[in-house]
């Protein structure tokens, strides 16, 4: 239980916050309404992701469905990060 | 969704909610309860408020002359704040912060009869009752309550979803079975059925619970990600209401400027209450004067007017609908509070609020009756959970009455901050020790229940007791207080009544082979 917690928790806060960061640098025009969006979706979202690994046969099956969830937003994130401007106030 | 699954997810669901139940316990029967908030506030203070005067209302000005008179050193960029009367509350209340030579913050709240502007020998903040429900909910009262709730409230999330996963396939065709032959069954089935039916509320509580807790992470990642750190400025994008930041000038100005404001404001605005102003800088030249309107049944209520002290003239008008990010908060914050409607809609959150009790006990009851069977399963083990699901679901009823009967009964020089706390917390420690005294030895945690649903039952009914006593013995309510007394004195019946029927229909033994149905029948029938 411990290990699906933190796992779901770890990955579920990464989709949580890159998710709509991403979208934000790619679309700056939208960043209020995607801040909008991500209270409610966002937050479901992490959520959705501990779920998701408690729904795991094991840890190590647990530890893996976080990292498919995390990883690859982690990358898109950082892609996205060097080469968008984003907002600016 | 595979049978494995639904086997880990039915796991999980049942440990978290075994876990989280005693604090989310807690947090739902004071936040059912803190629905009624301002009605407790001013149930609470009904022996000690001011009478309504009659007569014309003086200007907020004379108000804001009589505390220019005591000299408070008010920092500029503090509010003053003032609630006009009203018919729920007819006298000006004011609250600010002085500061100290050292920089501490002192709190200060001072009334004011509307007829005379004289001030009254009243403090509000001495009926801590109301506060201390709503902070148990909030935060339990403990540090890094807030977090430690934030948390809490999201494995509840958690469970939402995974309890939807798990009766998603059979949400519509069983929804009305309830199997009355088996404890257990009836257990399940009612867990089932109300946890399918407050589902969307259920979902909004768990989602705003979030939202208010734990935003904070969302805010500041978001801020480093997208905005490299700077939060001003994701603040700024979000659209929420910035407060005027004002210095002294050192010139002075006649305060009557703010009633010309609230005169022209009314005029401008005639469908629309003006409940509150915050001045900043009051007297000042360079004082500002935000005036709070309130649209009734609304998921946006409040307009925020903002107007410079010195002349009257207009600065800017906020209303949250202008920000998407601003509104959808505002929007789910009224959802989680149901303040867009009135008393009816309050008795149907109080009551669905309630039900979420009822499904965090028979989420208990059931785990309990899964383990009892279990020959491997530790009875001490099984004694403890026994021992803390009573405690946490009677000792908390038992523990609530008696904050109220501490509210009332105490005298109001008593510090309540510090009193209405310990009670509670008392009750809830006196409830586990019987329960966990019950439990080591066996057969007796049900007879427990029912003795402490009796004792709930009987300390929720001696407020409405003690008022009624009053009343016939000459004690007047004020008519602007009569309808919150009334109405939580009903609250606390029914919740009185709630209590023994449930001790009545356990001590007959209606359920059989339940959780705590082990008692020996002759203690009991």
């Amino acid at each position: 239980m411990w290990h699906k917690t933190f796992a779901g928790m770890l990955s579920g806060l990464i989709v949580m916050i890159l998710v709509p960061s991403i979208i934000s640098l790619i679309f700056p025009q939208l960043v209020g309404l995607i801040l909008a969006l991500g209270l409610v979706f966002a937050l479901s979202a992490w959520a959705g992701v501990m779920t998701w690994c408690y729904g795991a046969n094991t840890n190590k099956q647990a530890w893996l469905r976080a990292a498919k969830a995390a990883i690859p937003t982690i990358i898109i994130f950082i892609g996205v990060f060097l080469t968008a401007t984003g907002p600016t106030v | 969704m595979n049978k494995e699954t639904l086997k880990n997810l039915t796991h999980a669901h049942a440990w978290l909610g075994l876990i989280i139940s005693g604090v989310l316990m807690i947090v739902f029967v004071c936040g059912s309860i803190s629905f009624f908030r301002h009605n407790i506030t001013q149930w609470d203070s009904q022996y000690h408020a001011p009478a309504a005067a009659s007569g014309e209302v003086v200007p907020v000005s004379t108000i804001l002359d009589n505390i220019a008179a005591q000299n408070f050193a008010i920092p500029a960029h503090h509010n003053l704040l003032i609630a006009l009367p009203s018919a729920e509350q007819p006298y000006y209340y004011t609250a600010f912060e002085t500061e100290t030579a050292d920089g501490h913050h002192v709190d200060h709240q001072l009334n004011f009869d509307a007829v005379t502007g004289q001030q009254l020998p009243f403090d509000l903040d001495t009926f801590y009752l109301s506060d201390m429900l709503y902070n148990l909910h909030i935060s339990l009262l403990l540090p890094y309550g807030t977090e430690i709730v934030g948390v809490i409230t999201l494995l509840f999330f958690v469970m939402v979803m995974s309890g939807l996963c798990m009766v998603l396939k059979k949400m519509i065709s069983h929804f009305y079975q309830y199997r009355t032959n088996r404890n257990k069954d009836t257990y399940l089935d009612g867990h089932t059925l109300i946890g399918v039916s407050s589902l969307p509320f259920t979902f909004v509580f768990a989602l705003t619970g979030v939202m208010f807790n734990l935003s904070i992470v969302l805010q500041a990642g978001f801020g480093f990600a997208v905005f490299k750190g700077d939060i001003p400025a994701l603040i700024q994008t979000a659209g929420f209401f910035q407060f005027p930041q004002v210095e002294y000038s050192g010139n002075a100005v006649n305060n009557s400027q703010v009633d010309v404001i609230l005169k022209k404001t009314q005029t401008q605005y005639p469908n629309q209450a003006i409940k509150i102003i915050n001045i900043y800088g009051a007297g000042d030249e360079n004082g500002e004067v935000e005036v709070r309107l309130h649209e009734q049944n609304s998921l946006v209520p409040t307009t925020y007017l903002t107007y410079k002290l010195k002349d009257a003239s207009f600065i800017d008008e906020y209303n949250s609908k202008q920000a998407p990010t601003a509104a959808t908060y505002t929007v789910l914050s009224n959802l989680h509070f149901g303040e867009f409607g009135g008393i009816t809609l309050k008795f149907v959150y109080f009551i669905l609020g309630f039900s979420c009790c009822y499904l965090i006990l028979s989420g208990n009851l059931i785990w309990l009756e899964k383990r009892e069977n279990n020959r491997q399963q530790s009875k001490r083990g099984l004694a403890f959970v026994k021992a803390m699901t009573l405690a946490l679901s009677t000792g908390t009823l038992i523990a609530v009455a008696c904050s109220f009967i501490g509210a009332r009964l105490t005298s109001i020089s008593w510090d309540r901050t510090e009193l209405l706390p310990t009670l509670f917390f008392c009750a809830i420690g006196v409830s586990l020790l019987h329960a966990i005294f019950n439990s080591m030895q066996r057969q007796r945690v049900r007879l427990a229940m029912v003795q402490q649903l009796f004792v709930a039952a009987l300390l929720f009914t001696i407020c409405p007791i003690y008022d009624l006593i009053n009343t016939i013995f000459g004690h007047t309510t004020h008519s602007y207080q009569l309808l919150d007394v009334v109405l939580v004195n009903a609250m606390l019946l029914v919740v009185a009544g709630f209590c023994f029927t449930l001790a009545q229909y356990k001590r007959r033994g209606l359920v059989k082979n339940s959780a705590f149905d082990d008692t020996p029948k002759p203690i009991l029938e």
